[in-house]
């Protein structure tokens, strides 16, 4: 009783409702007394035979993941059925089993000792099982099936496997599959993702992952406490995953992947939306080894080989831009003011800044010129001198706002962001102030800076089109694999519309079309179709000089931005020039 | 010695070895792990019962900002175990503040209605708004991580709080009858959109699930009022128009509430929440713990087959025999007398709460052991009702029986509260 007096009225409406929690005491303990009596004293020795003598086993059964189409329908992931063999040796005494055995070993080729290995570890389990052999031949499956009365206990049970037909081709944009990872499970375990699944692990098939995997069906089966299946209680069938249908049109990605003979990237956007049209990057590899375990020498040989066939080079290479940049180096010039279209520079070869001599790729010098034949010209002190006039701020300005040093939003990663250097950062990390050197590096894009092969597709992409920095996307849209219904649409998504004067952009498309028709990329010509190029060689302090080559065609209406990087492969003129060329004959001839 | 309750005492120590002797018989390390853990929490709980509980009164929103942080933390410092952010990892130790934040909120809840209770406390009303915002916290911080039946727990000890607070009991009985409904809507509203449901239940859903299918139970309930209404009427009782519009107004809320959870809910955690409700029909998930379970228990008869003896825990047919179900373990290794002295048990604790609660020298004092004694008749029912098959499968333990040492450590402090109640009956001030 509570001590206080003048509590005495709240204690009487307490003690009520005292009353009603212990009414529900009595009633909880009432219902849980009589549902425990109606389960254990009146149902108990039906229940009690259910226990011993039938069970319920839930069997999931895996889904199929979605198609990947290119824009015209090609199958470029699908499905195959796989096989494998379970031996189940319930109800089969030991001296048959071991018979079983013994012919599942010389059939699947499988190592016997393993075999009696994992026979004796599930054999006392209730419905102990073993998976004998994954991914079995169709001989085996056929011989298996049809000697099956002399096997009792095993079963062949079918799941779908992911197939790429075009093995290396575009490996990088479609990625591989490979088993859920700890690591992975803990961040998705909340989507609805269980350990043993397999999941995307580069490329669309992670970054569509959540449409491309399907629903996994289930059977409960009821099963007799020797395993024996009695009869199936109910059935929910695997769906299949959504579909995705690519950007890419396969035909100029084949065209590209046999035009790039060597290690490099070739990149083709549609210059208005940011499609992308095709994307190579090359060393690639065979998705299919993925597929199914993969084995310990395949792995490091994938994983360790120096020229890294893994890494997807045209969204993480980091290069330097090299030549190519000198359209920045001009636009920036132009735009500023720093430069105008009459501005005359004279190149004797070299050029001194500070105590330092900085030369021109052409010993002999290009004479005096202004920035149009400068640009046809690659001629490097020509924009010594124009990046020096407009200084290394505006330079990296205009560099930022044409989208390198920042993530192009492609819609696979993971990618690099690349890098436009500063001051401040030079002073933060070499404690140095920044040198007129630094800045003549900057202006033909050597030095610190460093971008991405997409980048400089999409710097391509902004001349053609006037300045608009676009989002390249590779998935066009997801549809319900049975009734087509469209699930999710991707949209041309322009990131921001860069105001450039009219004339600077006459100029540069001017200098770029010069180039093709008389300059260093004349060996991209095309008959009968206007090509504005430019040409880059990237010193590089590893080994031999990387070729770049970024253009877009046709110059009056533009249809492609493209963009070719030959790794170690020398002047871009001659190596990468040559491979744009061909891409753009082949597919303005064959497919447009 | 002679302060304590000692019949609480007993019991609980009953309750414990029980619960100790069904982990070890299913998982032999967890047993040990969780004859430790009970030992060392009795011990300490003991102790702590000697302090005087008003030492709550006084520190209880510390407590309450101690436990909110320790839940906030989760958020940083937790990693997922199997897809919730529910536990502090320490090496080998788990740790889940929940537990104990059940605790902490009864404290806060008792001591802002105690505090409230001096002369005229009838006509001020309850702090409802405050007890509210209280429960509210973390109940939507253990929702986010998500531990779905952490969360409803703190909604009953808000409910139970109000019950035992002079709140009136129609809107209290409103509030509730609001909370089922739109619950039930709600989930044969998600129902209705997942696989492998029965055809009434997809028909019965799809009713509550959106415009303009929810005009039919919104007409279908206001024809239902207004006709027992005007029969009302005509049987000569008077009631007035607030008699009709009241429920429909709560029904329509309710209806609105399952509607808009279908927009807010992404799919992914509406499959988990239908199956946890809706079990039965959840053939890949949890159907298939609840029909082991019940043929388990049932499976036990009359004397059970022998601890260590259970042929459905021991081969592996129960999942989480260890923690939420075992009930059911020991429901098949001792049969109807383990079942049945195990509801005895539980029946006497609350008997001794109710005492307590009468003897308790101030109303701070009632309303802890109110509240704690709530708490573990909330857990009881939905425990052992989940085993038995007529509960949905909330994540609950049962208190002093299941493995977990976090658990074990907040029934032991609730049972500490409820013996510094008793201890210092006749302590004056």
């Amino acid at each position: 009783m509570w001590e206080r007096e003048e509590q005495n009225l709240l204690w009487t409406v307490f003690e009520r409702r005292v009353g009603w929690l212990q009414l529900l005491i009595v009633i909880v303990i009432v219902v849980l007394a009589g549902r425990v009596i109606w389960l254990q004293l009146i149902r108990g020795k039906q229940l009690y035979r259910v226990a011993q003598e039938n069970s319920i086993q839930v069997i999931r059964q895996p889904s199929p993941r979605g198609i990947i189409f290119d824009s015209n329908g090609t199958k470029l992931a699908i499905n195959h059925p796989a096989f494998s063999v379970v031996f189940r040796p319930v109800d089969i005494d030991e001296e048959t089993s071991h018979l079983v055995l013994d012919k599942l070993s010389n059939v699947l080729g499988v190592h016997r000792k393993w075999l009696e290995e994992q026979y004796q570890r599930v054999k006392r389990e209730p419905f102990g099982s073993f998976l004998v052999a994954e991914n079995v031949s169709r001989g085996q499956v056929f011989y298996i099936s049809a000697h099956g009365f002399e096997m009792p206990g095993v079963e062949i049970e079918s799941s779908p496997l992911r197939r790429y037909p075009y093995h290396e081709m575009g490996a990088h944009v479609l990625g591989h599959l490979g088993q859920i990872t700890a690591d992975e499970l803990s961040r998705l375990g909340l989507r609805g993702y269980r350990a043993g699944d397999v999941i995307g692990k580069a490329g669309v098939e992670t970054a569509y992952d959540e449409y491309l995997r399907g629903r996994d069906g289930a059977r409960q089966i009821e099963v007799d406490s020797r395993g024996k299946r009695i009869r199936l209680i109910k059935e929910i069938e695997a769906e299949s995953g959504s579909d995705v249908l690519l950007t890419l049109d396969w035909r100029l990605q084949e065209i590209c992947e046999k035009a790039l003979y060597r290690h490099g990237v070739v990149c083709a956007l549609q210059p208005e939306t940011g499609e992308v049209l095709a994307l190579v990057s090359k060393p690639s590899f065979d998705p299919n080894l993925f597929a199914w375990r993969i084995s310990r020498k395949e792995w490091n040989q994938l994983f360790e080989d120096e020229s890294c066939p893994m890494l997807n080079r045209a969204v993480r290479g980091r290069y330097a831009p090299a030549s190519t940049f000198k359209v920045i180096t001009a636009l920036a010039g132009l735009e500023t003011g720093s430069i105008t279209p009459a501005t005359v520079y004279g190149c004797e070869g070299s050029f001194p800044v500070g105590n330092r001599v900085f030369r021109c790729w052409r010993e002999e010098g290009h004479g005096r010129l202004t920035v149009v034949p400068a640009i046809v010209d690659s001629c490097d002190v020509f924009f010594y001198q124009a990046g020096l006039a407009c200084g290394p701020e505006e330079i990296a300005k205009y560099a930022k706002e044409f989208g390198l040093g920042e993530r192009t939003r492609i819609d696979i990663g993971p990618e690099e962001e690349g890098f436009v250097p500063s001051k401040e950062w030079k002073r933060r990390n070499y404690g140095m102030s920044w040198f007129p050197g630094d800045t003549a590096n900057l202006s033909i894009g050597q030095g610190w800076i460093e971008v991405t092969p997409l980048q400089m597709a999409i710097v391509a992409s902004a001349i053609a089109n006037g300045g608009k920095i676009i989002t390249p996307y590779l998935v066009d849209r997801v549809v319900h694999h049975n009734n087509g219904e469209v699930i999710l649409e991707n949209t041309p998504k322009i990131k921001r519309t860069l105001s450039l004067k009219p004339e600077t952009l006459m100029l540069i498309r001017q200098g770029m079309e010069g180039v093709v028709e008389s300059g260093t990329g004349q060996a991209s010509k095309v008959r009968g179709l206007r090509v504005a190029g430019k040409t880059g060689t990237a010193e590089n302090p590893r080994g031999d000089d990387h070729g770049w080559f970024i253009c877009y065609a046709p110059a009056d209406a533009p249809e492609i931005a493209l963009v070719v990087l030959t790794e170690h492969g020398g002047m871009g003129g001659a190596s990468a020039a040559p491979i744009a060329g061909r891409i753009l004959r082949e597919y303005f001839s064959v497919i447009r | 010695m002679k302060r304590y309750d000692k019949a609480l005492f007993w019991l609980v120590v009953a309750l414990g070895v029980l619960g100790f002797l069904t982990v070890l018989s299913v998982k032999p390390p967890y047993g040990w792990r969780q004859g430790a853990f009970f030992v060392c929490f009795l011990v300490l709980g003991v102790g702590l019962a000697r302090i005087d509980y008003h030492v709550l009164e006084r520190s209880a929103f510390l407590i309450y900002a101690g436990v909110v942080i320790l839940l906030c933390g989760l958020f940083f410092f937790a990693s997922p175990v199997r897809g919730s952010r529910s536990w502090y990892v320490l090496g080998n130790l788990y740790f889940q503040p929940v537990e104990i934040t059940k605790i902490a909120v009864i404290v806060v809840l008792a001591r802002l209605l105690s505090q409230n209770t001096k002369q005229g406390a009838l006509e001020r009303g309850v702090p409802v708004g405050l007890m509210v915002i209280v429960a509210g916290i973390p109940c939507v911080l253990t929702l986010l991580q998500p531990d779905i039946g952490s969360a409803m727990t703190f909604i009953l000890i808000l409910i139970g709080m109000l019950l035992a607070s002079w709140v009136d009991l129609r809107a209290l009985g409103t509030l509730v009858a609001f909370l089922i409904t739109s619950a039930v809507m709600t989930i044969f509203a998600i129902a209705q959109g997942q696989r492998g449901v029965p055809e009434w239940v997809a028909w019965l859903g799809r009713w509550f699930s959106g415009w303009p299918y929810i005009l039919g139970p919104a007409l279908v309930f206001a024809g239902l009022a207004g006709f027992v209404w005007i029969v009302a009427w005509r049987l000569g009782w008077h009631p007035k128009k607030r008699h009709f519009f009241w429920p429909v107004g709560v029904f329509s809320l309710a209806l609105l509430v399952s509607v808009s959870v279908q927009y807010v809910l992404p799919p992914h955690l509406e499959r988990r929440v239908f199956g946890f409700f809706l079990p039965e029909m959840d053939t890949l998930g949890s159907a298939y713990q609840i029909i082991q379970s019940k043929i388990a228990v049932g499976s036990g008869g009359f004397i059970g087959k022998g601890i260590f003896g259970g042929s459905q825990s021991q081969l592996g047919f129960l999942p989480m025999a260890h923690t939420d179900f075992v009930f059911s373990v020991l429901g098949e290794e001792l049969g109807f007398l383990g079942t049945a002295v195990v509801l005895a048990l539980w029946w006497f604790v609350f008997m001794r709460c109710l005492r307590i609660i009468h003897e308790s020298r101030d109303a701070f004092g009632s309303y802890l052991v109110f509240g704690i004694c709530w708490l573990f008749l909330a857990q009881v029912a939905m425990n052992i009702g989940m085993t038995l098959g007529i509960m949905p499968v909330v994540g609950l333990p049962l208190p002093f029986m299941s493995y977990g040492g976090s658990a074990m450590l907040g029934a032991m402090l609730g049972f500490a509260i409820i013996q510094s109640v008793y201890y210092h009956r006749y302590t004056y001030e």
